[in-house]
């Protein structure tokens, strides 16, 4: 019984530090398209580790409704496995369409890239600072 | 070992990175940064009802609720990455009518005239 208590510390444990990987990841970085890295691998990974802990908290008392849950649960990890990286895909190419601009080594911290030599955005469409 | 304690300290933890991720929504420089900050929300979401379930004591119900708010969060999220690449792109050119349903063959004058001038609608095709 302890060792399965361990099993989910130590996995709900992993799964938070690839969220915090995520989240530092989408405060410090510098640029969309590197957020956008930081977010679709961390969340899949994590999400999946976390549902994982729950999976084996609810099995380790075997009964009918508890496999029933961690079935659903397997499921809804199988989703997630797969909708979090189209969903991901699906805002970068969105971004990549609206022409967000790239950071480069002229540009700030702020994430306002692209600027040329007199200090105007290059590609910054006015309706999308909002 | 009770792990109760454990899982209100990860909800804690969730709520805390939860807050984290909205200063990107509330100061992305761009609408897409928002919306990417968004779906982070909403993945983590996903697993805070779980993890309160759990504390509750009734993870039958809350699993449909998770199913739910995951397909929701997708959905949303494809929507408005859908919408906002629309924008981005020019404006498609205006649809040519046409007088015949698209499965019907051509009129017997359009084959005449395609069978008598061959060349000229090559270069058109140029």
């Amino acid at each position: 019984m302890i060792g399965f208590d361990i099993l989910v510390i130590l996995m709900m444990l992993t799964g938070l530090s690839f969220f915090v990987a995520t989240t530092v990841g989408i405060i410090r970085f510098p640029d969309f398209y590197s957020r956008v890295h930081a977010a679709g691998k961390g969340d899949t990974l994590s999400t999946s580790l976390f549902l994982g802990g729950v999976i084996v908290y609810l099995l380790r008392d075997f009964s009918g409704d508890a496999l029933l849950t961690a079935i659903k649960l397997l499921l809804i990890v199988f989703y997630i496995f797969i909708a979090s990286p189209t969903a991901t895909h699906a805002i970068v190419d969105a971004g990549y369409e609206f022409r967000v601009p790239y950071w480069t080594r002229t540009s700030d911290r702020t994430g306002k890239a692209g600027t040329d030599e007199n200090g105007e955005n290059k590609f910054y469409p006015e309706d999308l600072k909002g | 070992m009770n792990l109760e304690l454990f899982f209100i300290a990860m909800v804690v933890a969730l709520l805390f990175l939860m807050l984290c991720n909205l200063y990107r929504v509330v100061a992305g420089p761009t609408v897409i940064d928002r919306m990417l900050g968004m779906n982070v929300i909403g993945i983590k979401t996903t697993v805070l009802i779980v993890l309160i379930g759990i504390i509750d004591g009734r993870v039958e119900m809350f699993i449909d609720i998770t199913l739910a708010y995951a397909l929701l969060n997708f959905i949303t999220t494809i929507a408005a990455a859908r919408f906002y690449q629309r924008i981005a792109q020019p404006a498609p050119p205006e649809p040519r009518e046409s007088l015949t349903a698209p499965s019907a063959g051509p009129l017997v004058e359009e084959a005449d005239a395609a069978a008598a001038e061959p060349d000229s609608e090559k270069e058109e095709n140029k």
